[in-house]
């Protein structure tokens, strides 16, 4: 019932930085290569723009923001449109803070945290729950991650794909496919990975 | 064959044959367990209607192994997901969550129905026009910001927040199991067997395992395969063990290749009872098998012990024991079918099954068989029977112990007290019922483990409508601190409150939204579940009955209406340790069916001891009946029933030291066990009775039989515990233990509690053996000086009376003796007039004592014959009087010592030798001199040498002590005559005198001497010349004897043939 860990999927993607049509050995090794690699992030900033679209919405609905991720337990998602809203992991809880609404912190193991929990463990250097099939495709100067959840189902992404820079192995963007047709997709920009982070990025309004 | 040449033989054979086979074709296996319990019960039919009900008839579930992680449970059922849905027998493949997700709008409209007239108030404010503008307005600006994917998801199933309570994601991220659907619908256990037997092949390898199916059609499938392997493994074990055991007595296997041919007749006389009867075998009775061979062998090996003894052909030893295995199969059949009185089904199967094998086997054993086996006799080993001539003496030897210690153990019972409920020998728990072990219990125990909602404790509620359920529910919930009433009325449904509900919806809703949708730009992807919420609501408000079908797989797990009225399944939370209170419910018009394995347990336990004590009242009652009837002893009633408790003793003993315990199905089928002591015991006692108490006879007909009879029967029932369903294992250790005990307390035991005692001798008598001794001739002389010789004669004859009344094996040989003299005079009443007499003569003991010794002569009245003892002590030489056991003979020798002859008494050795000596000291005060005959020559020497001597030696000839005996004719008959006296008036050069004594209506004593006899050597020879003296002397005798039979005393018969 609960989508399965969507972000996670960018995660090994992320670690494939292959030709096309990477054989699967060839594919096993860049996951090493690439987990060998996040374990190097302490913390990580980017840039990104959400854009929501669907069958039958007249009009995509986007949103910007800034992403803030320190090693191992916080993963922050502030976003600058709409302002004031964001979405924050850490060790025990889950907060959501959205315009209109009272601030709801949720136990960090909660199903709607798990996305962002498989994000982090991605970034973290850890394998991510969950079950997917992967494809991996070079399209141009990137390659083209894809993740097929086994067990589809209604609350759950049927498809995610994941551009990944072949020259920086940097997640340029990450696309979920939901069901009736609905994409969210992020597209991240001024990526910095190991840079200071004010101590208060992941102080809570 | 000889088999064959017998026609209505053959007949029989192939019309059991034909039905069998028919039987054996048509029946059906009862997979479940639940049709084996008492249907009675509220939890049997809880369990039942919630498998029927919320777990379908169709479909299985796959099931990952909840030990491993999360992620690679998701990944194996994902692979077998996508393996088994290829396949062309299954129609769909889903999981709980997508079947509630498809349908979720027409769900919630199913339970806004149901719910109070305020929520829906609420929805009908929320479908406003101004407020479904303002919400589809809103959306897009919903879809910014800090959004997660699922509260994308949720907001397209429900853009407008209709639903007054979020639904929360589970926690539960992945899937707990597969719903699998098959194409069609799976109509018998060989379609069931097909569709397993598909699923399992196509699961992928890496999942072998970790991926389990359960589900009915899975049970049926596993169980109906195991069941038929059960049978097979159990009568090829049985037999195997069988002919081992055989072989181990017999040293052949030859007639097992005919008895086992004959058990399988009885084997399919069974199968054709459950067929005509029942049409099924379940769970239990198919251990019917293995326990008919094991038990229903008792009566071949008994027939085929005959026929390999010396006794083959003596008819009389075949009827009796012809007879005695009828009557045997009769008990122990009645025993099993008593079985059929339990609440429970499995057992009543069970019953009438082997009841059915067990007479077909009697009759096989002492009709066909003994066709076989008087063909072509068998020869049993010889060392059967020096091995139970040794055992028979080792319990000889020991008798006193054994009695002592089975004293001693049965007084055990007090300190094991099965009667408490702390004693430990009883545990209700039914697990041990269930087949665990196998994949589909595995997966159905992992199901509840990953049920969240696993201590909740389940009910099903039956009424005759969803309101009156709804208040039993809302009274149940009372009863639980803990429950909410609302989240449990939450999903019952209301008649009542969805014909209100109704009256405030609008049936035109959905036109209405959908316009409301189009206007806002947002297509069937956003409008579609509102829509198909509304739509129901519509329908049904316009009367479409068929507006919920759809939901029909999701509603009938939780409540429904079937041909019994409606029903519901609720849940009450942290209730299934104490699913039903203390008190019960109290709760009238719904019937409350706890779907639970606790109260389940408690009503098992309840019934099965109420069973349980019924059962054995109404066994022991028939018991009692049966044996008084074929045995009409109450002493060998008494001991059926001492045999009872020491098997019981010895039974609970092994309970003890092996730390078993019975369950409830076990702790029924005790009784059954009470038929098979006494099946034991009988035969025991039978022989012992038949052999007068003589153990060695008795073992070298029994022993063999009955110790291979428990061993095969031990066979029998052991051979479930192969088996994988545990209700068997139990039953056939507990069996085993109690035949165990069985055998031994009925043959080593039993035994020594048969003190001779109903040995048709009355020396072996408790009586005679307590009163014959010294001091009950000290007690008869103290008596009479005390009572006088009014008080004596009374006590004296009343006991002479009461023994009779008491002993009625001696008062049958009594008058079989007096048969011989005169049948007319031989009675009861003549009998126990002979006893009394006996008696009398006893106390005049004490009357002797009291007087001086020359008033002994005053005893006697008239004298008859004297001259011809005059002429042998003037002759100067001695004279050898002859009598019998008649009258007051001791008499004789005080009267003519005190006149004057020289008398000498020979004497047999008393019981014990202080009563000898006490009587040879008696006689000794009146002059006469006793010599006690023994075995050795040095007696005889001296009786010579008396006689040689001038001695008038007295002699008893009517009851010869060793084999020098010849036959001599009464007026009815032939006893056999002592030829000592001859022998000795022979060698003595003697004459011989017979004379009698006997008491008169006036009390005195009449003596009379017969013809003087003197013998001389035949030339003949020694034998004739023995013979023709000594029928010489009986013919003097029997006159008198016949003249006075009521004092002739003889106590054993003497009849000769």
């Amino acid at each position: 019932m609960n989508p399965p860990g969507i972000f996670l999927l960018l995660a090994v993607l992320s670690a494939t930085g292959l030709a096309r049509d990477i054989a699967s050995s060839d594919a096993v090794v860049l996951e090493k290569r690439f987990f060998a690699a996040q374990q190097k992030t302490r913390t990580l900033e980017a840039a990104f723009t959400q854009t929501i679209s669907a069958p039958g919405l007249a009009s995509p609905t986007i949103s910007r923001g800034q992403l803030f991720y320190r090693g191992p337990d916080d993963l922050r998602i502030s976003y600058q449109v709409p302002p004031g809203e964001l979405m924050q992991l850490d060790a025990g809880t889950f907060t959501t803070i959205r315009t209109g609404r009272a601030p709801l912190a949720r136990p960090a193991g909660h199903p709607s945290a798990r996305a962002l929990g498989a994000l982090r463990d991605i970034l973290r250097g850890t394998r991510p729950p969950g079950d997917m099939q992967v494809s991996v495709t070079r399209q141009e100067g990137n390659y083209l991650v894809v993740l097929v959840p086994s067990t589809p189902g209604n609350f759950q992404p049927e498809r995610i794909e994941n551009t990944i820079d072949a020259d920086t192995m940097q997640l340029r963007s990450m696309s979920l496919s939901l069901p009736r047709g609905t994409v969210m997709r992020f597209d991240f920009s001024a990526v910095r990975r190991n840079h200071r982070l004010p101590a208060t990025t992941f102080r809570l309004p | 064959m000889a088999l064959f040449r017998s026609l209505p033989g053959t007949l029989f054979l192939v019309a059991v044959a034909g039905a069998g086979l028919w039987a054996a074709l048509t029946i059906r296996f009862e997979t479940e367990l639940l049709p084996a319990l008492p249907p009675e019960l509220p939890s049997v039919r809880g369990l039942a209607a919630f498998t029927r009900l919320a777990a379908g008839e169709n479909e299985v579930f796959a099931v990952a192994d909840p030990r491993l992680p999360l992620e690679e449970r998701t990944r194996l059922l994902a692979a077998t997901r996508a393996a088994l849905t290829a396949l062309p027998s299954v129609a769909s493949i889903t999981t709980p969550a997508e079947q509630f997700e498809t349908q979720s709008g027409t769900l919630a409209a199913w339970l806004l129905l149901q719910a109070d007239s305020s929520v829906l108030d609420g929805v009908n404010a929320s479908l406003a026009p101004a407020a479904v503008a303002q919400s589809l307005q809103s959306l897009p600006a919903q879809l910014a910001g800090a959004i997660d994917p699922f509260a994308i998801v949720s907001l397209q199933l429900d853009p407008l927040g209709l639903l007054p309570a979020k639904i929360d994601p589970p926690d539960q991220p992945a899937p707990a199991f597969l719903v699998v659907t098959p194409s069609s619908p799976l109509a018998d256990s060989a379609a069931d067997d097909a569709f397993i037997t598909a699923l399992r092949g196509a699961i992928p390898a890496d999942s072998s395992g970790k991926v389990l199916l359960t589900g009915r059609p899975v049970f049926n499938a596993d169980i109906s395969r195991q069941m038929r392997g059960d049978i097979i493994l159990m009568v090829v074990a049985a037999v195997f063990l069988l002919a081992v055991a055989f072989w181990i007595f017999y040293r052949t296997l030859r007639p097992l290749g005919w008895i086992m041919f004959l058990q399988l007749f009885a084997l399919l006389a069974g199968l054709v009872a459950a067929r005509v009867f029942f049409g099924s075998l379940n769970v239990i009775s198919i251990g019917f098998a293995s326990i008919l061979l094991g038990v229903g062998m008792d009566y071949s090996i008994l027939v085929y012990h005959h026929f390999g003894s010396p006794h083959r052909d003596d008819q009389s030893v075949w009827r009796t024991l012809r007879r005695a295995i009828w009557f045997s199969a009769l008990i122990t059949a009645a025993a099993f079918y008593f079985l059929a009185l339990t609440s429970f089904p499995a057992l009543q199967q069970l019953g009438v099954l082997v009841g059915t094998g067990l007479l077909a086997s009697g009759l096989l054993a002492t009709w066909q068989l003994q066709i076989i086996l008087s063909a072509r006799p068998p020869h049993a080993p010889p060392i059967l029977f020096r091995a139970s001539r040794g055992a028979a003496g080792l319990v000889e030897r020991h008798r006193g112990l054994l009695a002592g210690g089975a004293v001693f153990l049965a007084l055990t019972i007090f300190w094991l007290q099965p009667w408490s409920s702390s004693s430990g020998f009883y545990q209700p728990g039914l697990d041990r019922l269930r087949p665990v072990g196998s994949d589909a219990y595995t997966a159905q125990e992992w199901l509840q483990e990953l049920d969240p909602a696993a201590n909740d404790a389940v009910y099903v509620l039956r009424a005759k409508n969803h309101d009156v359920i709804r208040g039993a529910a809302a009274s149940m919930a009372a009863r639980f601190p803990d429950a909410d009433p609302a989240a449990l009325l939450a999903r019952i449904p209301s008649e009542s409150q969805r014909a209100a509900n109704l009256q405030a919806w609008n049936p035109d809703t959905t036109t209405r939204l959908a316009e409301a949708f189009q206007l806002a730009g947002l297509g069937p992807e956003w409008s579609g579940p509102t829509l198909q919420f509304t739509a129901a609501l519509d329908a049904v408000a316009r009367g479409d009955d068929r507006a919920f079908a759809a939901l029909h797989p999701l509603l009938r797990t939780t409540a429904g209406k079937d041909a019994d009225g409606a029903y519901a399944v609720i849940r009450i939370p942290a209730a299934a340790t104490t699913p039903v209170p203390e008190d019960g419910w109290n709760i009238a018009d719904a019937e409350i069916l706890p779907v639970s394995w606790i109260s389940l347990t408690r009503e098992i336990t309840a019934l099965a001891q109420h069973d349980f004590h019924r059962l054995s009242i109404a066994m022991l009652a028939a018991i009692v009946l049966l044996c008084a009837l074929a045995q009409r002893s109450l002493r060998m009633v008494a001991l059926n029933l001492l045999a009872i408790v020491l098997s019981s003793t010895l039974f609970l003993w092994l309970l003890r030291l092996t730390g078993t315990s019975l369950s409830p199905l076990s702790l029924i089928s005790l009784p059954l066990l009470v038929g098979l002591v006494v099946d034991y015991s009988l035969h025991v006692l039978m022989a012992l009775k038949n052999q007068r108490g003589d153990l060695v006879k008795t073992y070298d007909h029994l022993a063999a039989p009955i110790l291979l009879t428990g061993i095969s029967a031990c066979i029998g029932f052991g051979a479930p515990a192969l088996t994988g369903q545990p209700a068997l294992q139990n039953f056939g250790l507990v069996m085993d233990f109690g035949i165990m005990a069985a055998v031994v307390a009925c043959l080593v035991l039993l035994p020594a509690f048969f003190p001779r005692s109903t040995n048709h001798d009355y020396r072996d008598h408790g009586f005679y053996r307590f009163f014959y001794r010294k001091r009950g001739f000290e007690w008869i002389l103290l008596g009479w000086r005390f009572l006088g010789r009014r008080g004596s004669w009374l006590i004296s004859r009343t006991l002479g009376l009461f023994y009779a009344l008491t002993h009625p094996a001696t008062v049958r040989a009594v008058r079989d003796n007096l048969a011989m003299l005169d049948p007319a005079q031989a009675g009861f009443a003549s009998a126990c007039r002979l006893f009394m007499n006996q008696s009398e003569n006893f106390s005049t003991y004490g009357r002797l004592s009291t007087r001086p010794t020359s008033e002994v002569v005053d005893m006697l009245g008239f004298r008859q014959g004297f001259e011809h003892l005059q002429r042998a002590r003037d002759g100067g030489q001695g004279c050898l009087l002859v009598t019998g056991h008649l009258g007051f003979f001791e008499l004789g020798g005080l009267v003519m010592a005190q006149l004057g002859f020289p008398m000498t008494a020979l004497t047999l050795p008393e019981p014990s030798t202080a009563l000898t000596e006490w009587r040879a000291e008696f006689r000794a005060r009146w002059g006469v001199e006793t010599i006690v005959v023994g075995n050795h020559s040095f007696s005889v020497l001296d009786i010579v040498r008396s006689l040689q001597g001038g001695a008038f030696v007295a002699s008893l000839a009517d009851r010869p002590y060793d084999g020098n005996s010849v036959a001599v004719d009464l007026p009815h008959g032939r006893i056999r005559f002592s030829t000592g006296p001859v022998l000795l008036a022979l060698l003595a050069g003697c004459p011989i005198i017979p004379v009698g004594i006997t008491r008169q209506p006036d009390g005195l004593y009449h003596i009379e001497a017969r013809a003087y006899i003197e013998p001389h050597w035949q030339p003949e020879g020694r034998t004739a010349t023995l013979e023709l003296y000594t029928r010489e002397v009986a013919a003097a005798l029997v006159p008198l004897f016949a003249a006075y039979p009521e004092q002739w005393y003889h106590f054993t018969s003497l009849r000769c043939e």
